[in-house]
């Protein structure tokens, strides 16, 4: 009988399926083999981002700059219509920027710096565009979405203390604007924000 | 009792030979009183030695026994018990190495992809031990926790470290130099990493609103429902007694109206 070490190497047997170019377990030719326990769709995706390059990575200091720009004109092409007043149109290039942005692959330099620069305005004005909609559900998600990617930023706090006072659930709000509040004592929508909910 | 008796009698003996003197016959009477006495505690304490150490003597014996006993029944069991690894099964690297050691050619952008993988987990293991380590020595000062966990701890440590070293070795058999670079990179990732599930989130999170809404929304229907059904009701009923009332007057009038 073979002891439990002989036998997980047995099942990890992986194979290279050169028509799909992906890495399959042997015995069963599935990605996902849930009776060999493994799970090779995280490296086969992140295999596949790198083979353009062969698996070169470029330097972890050299940002792409193109992709930057091009989220970057899409995001300034969505606030023009939205001071326009034109939301579904703005909310239509912030969506593009969004996907832009978020299909940089994992290991592209800087990343996550640019991502949570540029996706945390790009968020906050969508659900803006939303409330200018009366579409209060979208526009929590996207707010509650910019207080994850960058918490300390009072303004996702604001969005998402007015996207639940829009939906009537004013405890809630209160207690976003608050914690916006803790990050930014001196913010005046904020303050501005929770009085009108009081009121 | 004979042996006094046989003492006395010499020493009367004594007494007659020696005419009397009174000095003497004290001196010989207590010296025999007392050797006799002596003689007899001799027999006393060998025979008290003899059974009265039997008792202890074994009883520390059994103790001794029972304890070696016990410390070489514990030691075994303690032996053989592994220490706890502080990580589960390092996934990533079992499976780089799955791929090095796999029986068909394996293009080098996947061995490169898998190694990026595991030099992620090895990040993340990093950030584990660096964040744990401080409030683990706080508790071990204040005794809150034993050695045990310090010496998981430690191991988990150093195998954290020997992961990293190999890793930048395995790295530098790709291509000179990244080895300097590739941690960069996986702490990038897994900043990178943590923002993919936010985003992906959304979508979850939107569905669950939806829901939350249409609940609400459909409450404050049935409460508004709910309100004019029974405002409804009130009304009939007040129209009712109005009726009542009504009738009631009338049979009052027609009553003095046949009265008169």
């Amino acid at each position: 009988m073979p002891s439990p070490s002989t036998m997980t190497e047995l099942l990890y047997e992986p194979t290279f399926d050169s028509e799909s170019s992906k890495i399959l377990c042997q015995a069963h030719s599935s990605e996902i083999c849930r009776k060999c326990n493994v799970d090779w769709s995280e490296h086969n995706a992140l295999a596949e981002s790198l083979k353009p390059s062969n698996g070169e990575l470029p330097p972890p200091n050299a940002p792409n700059l193109p992709r930057n720009a091009q989220v970057n004109r899409l995001r300034e092409e969505g606030n023009k219509n939205f001071k326009s007043g034109n939301f579904p149109e703005a909310i239509k290039f912030y969506s593009m920027a969004l996907e832009v942005s978020s299909s940089r692959p994992l290991w592209e330099p800087l990343a996550f710096q640019f991502i949570k620069e540029e996706l945390s305005p790009v968020l906050s004005n969508r659900a803006a565009a939303y409330m200018g909609m009366k579409n209060f559900v979208d526009a929590l998600v996207d707010a509650e979405a910019v207080t994850k990617l960058k918490r300390e930023w009072s303004k996702g706090w604001f969005r998402k203390g007015k996207a639940l006072a829009g939906l009537g659930r004013t405890e809630e709000a209160l207690d976003a604007l608050n914690i916006g509040l803790g990050f930014d004592p001196d913010s005046e929508e904020l303050k501005k924000a929770v009085e009108e909910i009081k009121s | 009792m004979r042996a006094r008796l046989f003492d006395v009698t010499v020493a009367s003996q004594i007494r007659a030979q020696s005419g009397g003197q009174s000095g003497i016959d004290t001196f010989y009477d207590k010296g025999d009183w007392q050797f006799s006495e002596h003689f007899k505690s001799i027999h006393f304490t060998t025979y008290l030695m003899a059974t009265s150490l039997l008792l202890p003597a074994s009883y520390l014996g059994g103790c001794i026994a029972a304890m070696s006993a016990f410390s070489y029944v514990y030691r075994r069991a303690t032996a053989t018990s592994e220490v706890e690894p502080w990580f589960g099964p390092n996934i990533e690297k079992e499976q780089y190495i799955a791929l090095l050691n796999s029986t068909t050619t394996v293009p080098e952008h996947h061995l490169r992809a898998a190694l990026l993988r595991r030099a992620v987990a090895g990040v993340k293991r990093l950030v584990h031990i660096q964040q744990e380590k401080p409030p683990l020595q706080q508790l071990l000062r204040t005794g809150s926790v034993g050695d045990d966990l310090s010496r998981q701890f430690n191991i988990a440590e150093q195998e954290t470290m020997a992961e990293l070293q190999e890793i930048v070795a395995e790295a530098n058999t790709y291509k000179e130099g990244w080895g300097q670079t590739i941690f960069t990179t996986a702490a990038q990732m897994v900043e990178h990493e943590k923002q993919k599930v936010i985003l992906d989130e959304m979508k979850t999170r939107k569905e669950e609103e939806e829901r939350l809404a249409k609940l609400n929304a459909e409450r404050e229907e049935r409460d508004g429902k709910d309100r004019q059904e029974r405002e409804a009701e009130k009304r009939e009923r007040e129209s009712q007694r109005a009726a009542d009332e009504l009738l009631k007057q009338e049979e009052v009038e027609k009553k003095s109206k046949t009265k008169k």
